[in-house]
């Protein structure tokens, strides 16, 4: 809780009279309105027609939407409540008298509102606001499904988003992702570990790194062939663990379904991956065999089918098995153990590609949607709340794109490595 | 038959007395709604009732705040120097925040001995010190706006201009400048007045029927504009210079309340010095509500004519003025202190009225508006208000911003009056009176 809302509970000394409401399933994607800077003229009809709701008169004092000017910079931006995922002001409330219902949208039950005003003063974006004479707490409803405001922005810089679905990106990543599976287990049975096709060959870069501490004795042509992947993830990033292996999709498939009770803390070290990579390279040398090769889970579900498949039934029980930590959390795999992905990580560090968020409009402490769908975990949830841009580390992002997709102010984006380019950027309001 | 306009004002004005610090709340009849309509004739009454004691009279109009296009009017009335009636508009949210605040006209009378603020905070009236009100007007807004829950929604600011009587000292808006080209400034100054705060706790029932008309209306007059020059490119007292200016240093565009037609643009120029071989320069802008001003700073001094408008805002001083006594070639820096000297000259007067006569208004109904809203004919009207001076009366007996008028001339009275009423009868009965008020107005 703020500073300011903490000395206000303090000084009105309320007790908790009830305590926290239990976390509901809330919905994917709750509804929000975004507001759109750099179409907003200041012109206040939102306030004047949210208040005629409220009020049943002209009274922008009795809006819950504010409109501010930027005096200095020549810009607007509009307080409203974005019905966030974790309200702090839910959280402050000394009475409880703030609820988020079944469809997300964050409330004030009147009966219980005391009207201390802490409300406002937890909430980063000031939405609840106090009307002057009456001292009355006001906050947006979104107008039971059908917002004023945003029906009558002249200048659409409103928009509401109602139930919005993960939108494109699952429309073409699953289909790159089904294809390659079927591509790489099904058609090509067992080549992800050195796939030929005529003059190409394409090994596992891991595999190749075991094979050369095994033997001793490094082979360029199968060597550079296995610099393929590594110049492809230099320019790409991850994008092979996120769209290619078959056992990050089964691990998807897997991931969607199972519920999720959260990992134990010593395995939760993004360096074991690099340990396990060390191990095997390690235990090639010593034992004169790829070890790690035997286990791998990408290998054996590229050999699991057809009879050969069936046959290496041992095998193909450590896909189960590491499956099961999907019960941990997302792509716990890939997150900590892949050495696969190790070996891509240490690529995608020096890679051309990076992801930002923070744009100005990023509702960063509340939003947290792309904290919410990053199946990696690695957007900072901490930098969020204070406001900062995340520092997404790229040797850590197998770059579904899931959050460029998810974001509703359009903050998280693709930028190469050198651009210094503040995403989603205000643009110069221009006459239609 | 009787026209009720009492529904779209709280039939109340505030009489604040500088001389002996009282403020008093007086109601007024309805009769007097009725036969004025409001707006400017109705502050012309108000001027009248207390002619004896120096009255300064801010007032709106009936359609102010309303549903109604750019319904963000308010005018200031006040005697000038040749004892003429003259009637400054003011744009922005002032009229909204002065109506909402539960009074419809503020008189002001009198003159304080030391420097004050009159603010209209959260429904309350009150006279408060002024004196640290100083420096340029960003700092006495800063000093205003670190109020906390008096933080004022809008300011009326007098800058050093005022403080040195300057005749050319405006009212300005905030940082956004002013139309106020008739020495309104200078008479808030002599007043000791430093600053008016506006913050409304209130509001106004209007019509429902009127929240579904704004919408069509609003995109009906979206389709007639094209660019952020079009203001200046319509008025006859502008030129081809301000026009690329605008065109060249456009960042944004804002609107006043309630208005689809952002003609207020927030221009963009690179801070002085702020620039190296490595590293780009800092930027800062300027807001452009003073369209004649800049267009005279534009065609004086077009290299700079941005940098000098922000600095004519910051001394509280009118653009136009400043641009009648500047030479063209020297440097910015030489420029900016001759409007410092300028602003700080009681006895400095030019008149840019006359200087920039383009004889398609008369020069004495543009100077009874201020002398500051453009000068644009109203081409295509579709009423008896045809002319600039009967459109502007029109606009600021309403409580509407007259450029809105000006600009899109086939809006009707009755097409206004319509946000209050639905029933034909009763809009033909108000445009009646609405007609009488206004030849009243242009009647002096």
């Amino acid at each position: 809780m703020p500073e300011a809302a903490q000395k206000q509970v303090e000084y009105i000394d309320i007790k908790d009279l009830r305590p926290l409401p239990a976390k509901k399933k809330l919905p994917r994607h709750p509804p929000v309105i975004v507001f759109n800077p750099s179409k907003c003229t200041g012109c206040s009809t939102c306030e004047m027609v949210c208040s005629n709701r409220n009020v049943d008169k002209v009274a922008p004092a009795s809006s819950s939407i504010k409109v501010l000017r930027n005096e200095e910079e020549g810009k607007n931006f509009a307080a409203l409540c974005l019905h966030c995922r974790e309200p702090l002001c839910l959280e402050a409330c000394p009475t409880r008298a703030i609820d988020k219902d079944d469809e997300g949208i964050v409330r004030i039950r009147r009966l219980f509102c005391v009207e201390c005003g802490i409300c406002t003063l937890a909430c980063p974006e000031s939405a609840p606001m106090v009307e002057p004479v009456t001292g009355k707490i006001r906050k947006c409803d979104l107008c039971e499904g059908d917002p004023l405001c945003v029906k009558h922005c002249p200048e659409g810089a409103l928009h509401f988003y109602r139930g919005k679905a993960v939108g494109w990106i699952k429309y073409l990543r699953w289909p790159v992702q089904l294809l390659s599976f079927l591509l790489l287990v099904v058609v090509l049975v067992g080549t992800f570990c050195y796939f030929t096709a005529g003059v190409v060959s394409l090994p596992c870069p891991t595999g190749t790194l075991q094979n050369i501490a095994a033997t001793k004795h490094i082979v360029f042509a199968s060597a550079g062939a296995a610099l393929v992947l590594i110049v492809l993830t230099i320019l790409l990033g991850r994008a092979f663990c996120g769209w290619v292996c078959p056992f990050g999709f089964f691990l998807d498939l897997v991931g969607s379904v199972v519920p999720k009770f959260g990992l134990p803390k010593f395995l939760k070290s993004r360096m074991i991956k690099y340990g396990i990579l060390g191990g095997a390279i390690g235990g090639a040398a010593g034992l004169g065999f790829q070890p790690f090769c035997t286990v791998c889970p990408i290998g054996s579900i590229c050999r699991s089918y057809g009879v050969s498949g069936v046959l290496q039934g041992a095998e193909l029980a450590i896909v189960p098995a590491i499956a099961s930590l999907e019960l941990g959390q997302r792509r716990s795999w890939c997150r900590y153990f892949c050495p696969v992905g190790a070996v891509l990580a240490l690529a995608a560090k020096i890679g051309l590609i990076k992801i930002v968020i923070g744009a100005k409009q990023c509702k960063k402490f509340s939003c947290m949607q792309c904290a919410d769908i990053c199946p990696m975990g690695i957007i900072d949830r901490e930098a969020l709340r204070e406001g900062t841009a995340p520092k997404i580390p790229m040797d850590e992002c197998i770059l579904c794109m899931r959050c460029v997709d998810t974001c509703p102010y359009s903050s998280a984006k693709i930028r190469f490595r050198w651009q210094k380019t503040i995403p989603g950027e205000v643009k110069a309001w221009t006459y239609s | 038959m009787d026209v009720l306009m009492t529904p779209f004002y709280n039939a109340k004005m505030a009489l604040v007395n500088l001389e002996n610090s009282s403020v008093e709340t007086i109601d007024l009849p309805s009769e007097l709604f009725a036969e004025h309509t409001g707006g400017v004739r109705l502050s012309t009454v108000l001027l009248e009732r207390y002619a004896d004691n120096a009255p300064l009279v801010f007032g709106t109009g009936p359609l102010t705040g309303s549903f109604a296009p750019a319904s963000c009017l308010m005018t200031a009335s006040f005697y000038s120097n040749g004892n003429k009636v003259v009637h400054v508009p003011f744009m922005l949210n002032t009229g909204p925040q002065l109506k909402f605040s539960g009074i419809d006209f503020l008189v002001i009378t009198g003159r304080s001995e030391t420097p004050v603020i009159i603010e209209l905070i959260d429904n309350t009236i009150r006279i408060t010190p002024g004196d640290t009100l100083a420096g340029d007007l960003s700092k006495r807004e800063d000093l205003l706006l670190a109020r906390g829950r008096n933080c004022p929604e809008i300011v009326l600011l007098t800058g050093n201009a005022a403080d040195n009587s300057s005749a050319h000292a405006c009212l300005s808006t905030g940082l956004w400048g002013s139309l106020d080209k008739a020495s309104l400034g200078c008479a808030v100054g002599q007043k000791n007045i430093r600053a008016i705060a506006l913050k409304a706790a209130g509001g106004i029932r209007f019509p429902e029927h009127a929240i579904e008309m704004s919408g069509p209306m609003a995109s009906a007059l979206k389709n007639q504009y094209s660019t952020p020059q079009f203001v200046v490119q319509k008025s006859m007292g502008s030129g081809e210079a301000a026009s690329q200016l605008i065109k060249k240093h456009f960042k944004k565009a804002h609107a006043c309340y309630h208005c689809p037609f952002p003609c207020m643009s927030y221009l963009e120029f690179p801070q002085a010095g702020s620039h190296s071989l490595f590293k780009a320069g800092k930027k800062q802008g300027v807001f452009l509500l003073d369209h004649e001003g800049f267009a005279a700073l534009s065609k004086k001094r077009p290299a700079d004519a941005v940098v000098l408008l922000k600095h004519c805002i910051e001394n509280g001083i009118d653009p136009s003025a400043a641009a009648a006594g500047l030479d063209q070639t020297t440097p910015t820096e030489e420029a900016c202190s001759h409007i410092d000297l300028f602003a700080s000259n009681h006895s400095a007067s030019v008149d840019t009225a006359d200087s920039s006569d383009t004889g398609a208004v008369s020069l004495e109904f543009y100077r009874m508006f201020g002398s500051g809203i453009p000068r644009i004919v109203p081409t295509g009207s579709a009423d008896e208000y045809d002319t600039w001076e009967k459109k502007t009366a029109l606009a600021m007996t309403l409580g509407i911003c007259p450029i809105l008028l000006l600009c899109f001339a086939h809006i009707r009275a009755e097409d206004l009056l319509a946000f209050l009423w639905s029933d034909a009868d009763v809009i033909a009965a108000a445009k009646e009176k609405l007609a009488h008020a206004v030849d009243a107005v242009l009647a002096g």
